[in-house]
């Protein structure tokens, strides 16, 4: 009798599953059967969440076969379970059971999945391997109490929170992890949380893991969302209504791709470090300097922290003349120019306003997102002046860390001047060697092993 | 680090340290508060505003450092601000001190912060019987400068200064200007002047 080769289930077709040996099998899973993965359930039926719990485990839910729905195939996007043939959404996403990767198709795994209709309990679904994850978490009204799942399989996730009002703050006011640990409140001190947060002007980042003390774990995270209005206590609700995106990295890839952006550099102060007096996309890549002194340099900062630089792109900005000289209050606007998601974009700027100011970006970024007022960092390249291009890599390496979650490794509180903070990493400690020290007298650019391992986590990275 | 602790000799005493003022002054990612530059020169603001100018005057020092003072200074001026007050002359000094056709890189970057920084004073006019150009005579002076970062800087200086005798002249030069960043710039320079109250 001939039988199907096979990788994956869905090379088998609809009610068949793909044993290791390779040999596509039919389920045997009728209705009302109870059953673990989509490839149990016979052709026409599907493995669907039956709300209860198993006895043998009480944190994961039972599932039975059931006739599938008209809805959307797994991995199709999705608001609620009704979009869904197989009557499962979560994470924005429709997902089938599984037990294993081999029950899965192409390019997804088998991984535990919190649902949070069901307290937080677990199943098993098939899940996207690699890259980042992108949902979106509705939002009813200027203050609500969410819940964001965390797969088993993420390294991290950001959250990104905007309003449309830029004179409002917008953020997370209390953060409560699976177990019911407090992870964040605004009440609290900022500096010795163990998810570093506060709700920022229009738009704001919060980002897990921020230091070691609190490891993301799989389950659902409660989150209080407010935008808030001056005098920005906790009380003072705003009027926007916030929206969120959650981006979640499953993988552990160490691709860092950059993509440059050129104001308008012409005639710059700083020519002399131009050879020629011209920087833009199109002289700027084949210079020695720029691929030797710059990028030679922003690669070894990155390599020793376990990363490598990927795809290089470059865009010249020469019909946006207010940010030349960049204002820093404008930095928004023109970070909205940032147009790719994944990695980090770059804008080269002839000088920040105020001066003294040469580099900006935030901490952390919107890893991720495209076009937000954060979605990048910003260099002045006055610093030329009297800075190499190798020094002015590793205060872009320094930016680009902030924005993938790093802290520094010691800052000075600007309400408390006695006062110095650290970044909650176990193994990082205040030295000036470090590439995330607050000071430009930096002597180096090391990162101790809990900073790379941070790094390496940002769904930046691919 | 010699202009700092020079600039803590000042006074004679200093409840600072070096390594105070060098932390506050070389910040990557932050723009010093008042309190932190207060607290570095010793909780003293006056000894703060005298420290900084030795610092913004200091050609040794640090550029980085110099900018930063340069821009600290801006807050540093009474109220209101006297011509003769020191935090404005050190800014005044450096604006008509550095020339406009054969000044360095580092002095036009320097420049830049200057022109930048003495607008938010809004210092009043010398009032000696020989007095001293006003600030808005000596910002109106750079918008001929071959560079395009100092027409800048002097544009936004002008702005911040408040003073509604700088519509003339930035109109003059608005239709004269070929530098996209510097029309930019005056724009909204005028905007701001021709509202009343100018704020």
């Amino acid at each position: 009798m001939c039988r199907s080769l096979c990788q994956r289930a869905p090379d088998c077709g609809d009610g068949y599953a793909c044993g290791d040996n390779g040999i596509c099998q039919e389920a045997d899973g009728e209705r009302g059967d109870t059953c673990t993965s989509e490839v149990q359930c016979r052709a026409g039926l599907s493995c669907e969440l039956s709300g209860e719990t198993s006895v043998d485990n009480p944190s994961l839910l039972t599932a039975t076969c059931v006739p599938a729905g008209p809805g959307h195939p797994a991995g199709a996007a999705c608001d609620v379970d009704a979009d869904c043939r197989n009557h499962t959404c979560a994470l924005g996403r429709c997902i089938d059971l599984c037990d294993v990767t081999r029950d899965c198709g192409a390019s997804t795994s088998c991984t535990l999945i919190p649902r949070i209709e069901a307290s937080g309990k677990m199943f098993s679904g098939c899940l996207q391997s690699t890259g980042a994850l992108v949902w979106n978490v509705t939002i009813h009204g200027p203050s609500d109490t969410v819940k964001v799942a965390v797969p088993a399989s993420a390294q991290s996730v950001a959250i990104t929170m905007r309003v449309d009002d830029a004179n409002q703050k917008v953020g997370v006011t209390h953060l409560t992890a699976p177990d019911g640990t407090t992870l964040e409140d605004i009440a609290g001190d900022y500096y010795l949380q163990p998810v570093r947060h506060r709700p920022e002007l229009g738009q704001s980042v919060l980002a897990m893991p921020s230091g070691t003390t609190a490891p993301l774990t799989a389950g659902v995270y409660t989150l209080d969302v407010r935008s808030l209005k001056p005098p920005w206590a906790p009380t003072n609700i705003g009027t926007a209504t916030p929206t969120m995106t959650a981006v979640a990295k499953l993988d552990t890839s160490v691709i860092l791709d950059l993509h440059f952006y050129f104001l308008d550099l012409d005639d710059h102060p700083c020519a002399s470090a131009f050879e020629g007096g011209t920087l833009d996309a199109e002289t700027g890549p084949g210079r020695a300097f720029f691929q030797n002194d710059y990028l030679g340099e922003l690669r070894t900062v990155f390599a020793h922290g376990g990363l490598a630089l990927g795809t290089l792109t470059y865009e010249d900005l020469r019909d946006l003349p207010s940010f030349d000289g960049l204002a820093l209050a404008n930095a928004g606007d023109l970070l909205k120019h940032g147009a790719h998601a994944t990695g980090v974009n770059v804008f080269f700027v002839r000088s920040i306003s105020p001066a003294g100011v040469f580099a900006y970006g935030p901490n952390p970024g919107p890893a991720g997102l495209a076009g937000t007022p954060q979605s990048g960092v910003v260099i002045a390249l006055d610093s030329l002046c009297y800075r190499s291009w190798s020094q002015v890599a590793d205060l872009t390496a320094h930016e680009i860390a902030r924005y993938m979650g790093l802290y520094a490794n010691v800052e000075l509180d600007p309400d408390a001047p006695a006062t110095m903070h650290y970044d909650g990493i176990e193994d990082s400690d205040a030295s000036s060697s470090n590439l995330m020290y607050y000071s430009d007298q930096a002597t180096d650019t090391i990162l101790s092993q809990d900073q790379r391992a941070i790094l390496g986590k940002s769904p930046v990275l691919r | 680090m010699r202009s700092i602790v020079l600039a803590l000799c000042v006074g004679g005493l200093a409840a600072g340290s070096p390594e105070q003022v060098q932390a506050v002054l070389t910040t990557i990612d932050t723009i010093p508060s008042q309190r932190q530059i207060n607290h570095a020169f010793g909780d003293d603001p006056h000894q703060a505003a005298v420290g900084l100018g030795e610092i913004a005057d200091d050609a040794d020092a640090d550029l980085g450092v110099r900018l930063r003072a340069i821009h600290a200074l801006s807050k540093y001026c009474g109220d209101p601000c006297l011509h003769s007050d020191p935090a404005h002359l050190v800014l005044y000094d450096l604006v008509r001190s550095i020339g406009a056709t054969d000044a360095s890189s580092e002095d036009l970057v320097i420049l830049r912060a200057a022109l930048e920084a003495i607008g938010p004073q809004r210092a009043l006019d010398d009032p000696s019987p020989d007095p001293a150009p006003s600030d808005e005579v000596v910002l109106v002076s750079h918008l001929s400068s071959l560079s395009r970062d100092v027409r800048t800087a002097a544009v936004h200086g002008l702005r911040d200064l408040c003073n509604t005798q700088a519509i003339t002249p930035l109109g003059q030069l608005q239709s004269t200007e070929t530098s996209k960043q510097v029309l930019q710039a005056i724009t909204e320079a005028l905007r701001v002047l021709r509202t009343d109250p100018c704020q």
